[in-house]
């Protein structure tokens, strides 16, 4: 089932260009009446698969959102922005792209109205930051198609120096901190009055909620872009991949980017959405993603 | 009488030249090839090939690939490239001598209801050093790429080779470089020993330079076509920086053909083929055909591949 929505997506993004390789012929669809009743089961077939997927979840009381901002080739002034968003609960907290949530909601605010949501950057990386405050705990994940992988799981303990130094965030009144890591000087704006902590990717361990993050030479920002609430209609689920897979660093960096770059055809006709046609959440868009970039200006830097 | 034998030798030495220039003299049917033959040999090729090394399976491949494959584009010293060709030739000298170089690329695959297993041909290749490095498409071995990084296989596949026009097979072994945005990958195949008949790099070919292209559409192997190099592009994609070049031919291809060599008329490589973007006066409906653009790989970029400075475009 959904093979076959992949395909006509991508049916429809291929257009009409197409390699020089042999290709299988696809079927035809049939009448308009039978392929509503087809999508109706699939949508229901979908639904209840997303139910069981997240039976196990956690929920967020509220999430973070974020507008990263990122200077990834400097010789072409080229820039980078993807929304992201810190989902925040009690003992927990996951730090992942917006899109799939944003689009969610804007269809289910904007039901007859074509087009996408203007406020999104339609940018989006499959990487998941699941943080454990009472641990220190943080495990970095990366999902490819509906295989997780696991790129770290550790402690993760960050020096940052606090400063006196406050400033307003919409109605949040903020406090400065900064931080060296990775090779650059960053500048976080964190309140309390949020409950909870979050902060952007790793740069966890500050006592609140981070609304802005951004290095010295103004390359990188996570810039505060609103509050999301959970809600019944689109719950903000927390849900640790049950099933995650280990590939050494040097492969997974190859791995990471040859699907980044590949086109959605390349990825069609090499079968691999053959193989797990199980549901999975967000959308897998890696080619719109950070590890898509030809960057000449890492944000790590050590 | 001096006089005389000398003039006997060098108009036997003449005569004996211009027979060897001429090359061997053919019978007609010599000049028609039973490719299909050769595709059928193919596969009992393959099981001995198996028998000879059992450990070398598609298995083993997807489990190495991504141990083998280059981060930084750079897969061999350049030292092992042939030197560029000056002669032009004619038609059907550049056939006979571009046919050593091209190849065809292929699968096996099994199938136990029938119990018996096949080699199919669904793409092309060509050789670019002696020693096995061959290029072809990215998307040619994505099935295998990125199967591999999922820990996917194609049910039933068993091996991925490239076959030579004497119908000898080659299996690959290894995947050195894979550049999705260019659509090319360089491969390596294991020649047992035999040499390639590499293809000479030309990495400057522009637009108006005669090209022939020697690929395999849709099972016509060793299917030669002529035109120009009608234009040469690169887009920069402003939403990740990455450039595309493209060198665009208007010899005929088509389904299978994808990675066949794209030769000068010296029979320089200046490209390899990839994809064909048509043009419709009503695109919408997919309505009145007009023109389909031959988009190739062009060759600089494979020939950087044997760069040993690290070319400055990647990072």
């Amino acid at each position: 089932m959904k093979a076959v929505t992949v395909i006509a997506t991508l049916a429809i993004a291929m257009g009409c260009t197409v390699s020089a390789q042999h290709q299988t012929p696809q079927r035809q669809g049939g009448g308009g009446a039978d392929q509503r009743q087809r999508a109706a089961e699939m949508k229901a077939q979908m639904d209840e698969q997303r139910r069981a997927y997240y039976a196990d979840a956690d929920t967020a009381d509220y999430g973070v959102r974020y507008r990263f901002r990122y200077l990834y080739n400097k010789a072409q002034n080229l820039r980078y922005e993807e929304d992201r968003v810190v989902l925040v609960a009690p003992d927990k907290t996951l730090e992942m792209s917006y899109e799939g949530i944003g689009e969610v909601r804007w269809r289910q605010e904007h039901p007859d109205r074509k087009g996408n949501d203007p406020s999104l950057a339609y940018h989006l990386t499959p990487s998941y930051f699941f943080y454990y405050p009472g641990e220190q705990r943080l495990a970095a994940t990366y999902r490819i198609l509906a295989d997780e992988f696991e790129v770290s799981d550790g402690k993760v303990e960050n020096d940052w120096k606090l400063t006196e130094e406050t400033k307003k965030i919409g109605d949040y009144q903020c406090r400065k901190a900064t931080l060296d890591k990775g090779g650059r000087q960053w500048t976080a704006w964190y309140t309390r009055d949020l409950q909870g902590v979050a902060a952007p990717e790793d740069f966890v361990g500050l006592d609140g909620v981070i609304l802005e993050l951004s290095d010295s030479d103004n390359e990188v920002c996570w810039a505060f872009n609103g509050i999301v609430n959970n809600t019944d209609q689109s719950p903000l689920f927390i849900l640790f991949p049950k099933k995650l897979h280990r590939r050494p660093a040097d492969e997974f960096r190859k791995i990471k980017r040859l699907f980044a770059l590949s086109a959605d055809n390349y990825l069609q006709s090499s079968g691999v959405y053959d193989k797990d046609k199980a549901y999975y959440p967000e959308k897998y868009r890696p080619s719109t993603g950070i590890d898509a970039l030809n960057s000449d200006n890492p944000i790590r830097r050590d | 009488m001096n006089l005389k034998l000398i003039t006997l030798s060098v108009l036997t030495v003449g005569l004996a030249a211009t027979c060897f220039a001429a090359g061997p003299s053919h019978k007609p049917k010599d000049l028609y090839g039973n490719y299909s033959e050769k595709v059928q040999a193919a596969t009992a090729k393959m099981h001995d090939y198996f028998r000879q090394h059992p450990d070398r399976t598609r298995d083993s491949l997807l489990h190495h690939v991504y141990s083998q494959l280059s981060e930084d584009g750079q897969v061999a010293s350049a030292s092992k490239l042939p030197q560029r060709r000056r002669t032009p030739l004619s038609g059907d000298a550049l056939y006979k001598l571009g046919r050593k170089s091209a190849l065809v690329y292929a699968g096996m695959v099994a199938n136990p209801e029938l119990k018996m297993d096949t080699v199919y041909t669904n793409a092309s290749a060509v050789a670019i050093t002696a020693d096995g490095i061959c290029a072809t498409n990215f998307h040619v071995v994505a099935d295998i790429l990125l199967g591999a990084g999922l820990d996917y296989k194609k049910p039933n596949e068993m091996a991925a080779l490239v076959m030579d026009y004497d119908g000898n097979v080659y299996p690959v072994e290894a995947i050195l470089y894979a550049d999705p945005v260019n659509d090319f990958s360089i491969i390596k195949v294991d020649t047992g020993g035999r040499k390639l008949t590499p293809a000479p790099l030309r990495s400057d070919a522009g637009p108006g330079t005669q090209v022939y292209c020697l690929s395999n559409p849709s099972g016509a192997y060793f299917h030669l076509t002529d035109g120009i190099i009608s234009n040469c592009t690169s887009t920069t994609n402003e939403r990740n920086g990455q450039t595309r070049y493209v060198c665009e031919i208007t010899a005929d291809y088509g389904r299978g053909a994808s990675g066949g060599p794209i030769f000068d008329n010296c029979g320089n490589l200046v490209g390899i083929v990839s994809q064909t973007y048509s043009l419709y006066a009503q695109p919408e409906q997919f309505r009145n055909f007009q023109m389909a653009y031959k988009q190739t790989v062009p060759a600089f970029l494979i020939r950087d591949c044997f760069t040993d400075v690290t070319p400055s475009r990647r990072k």
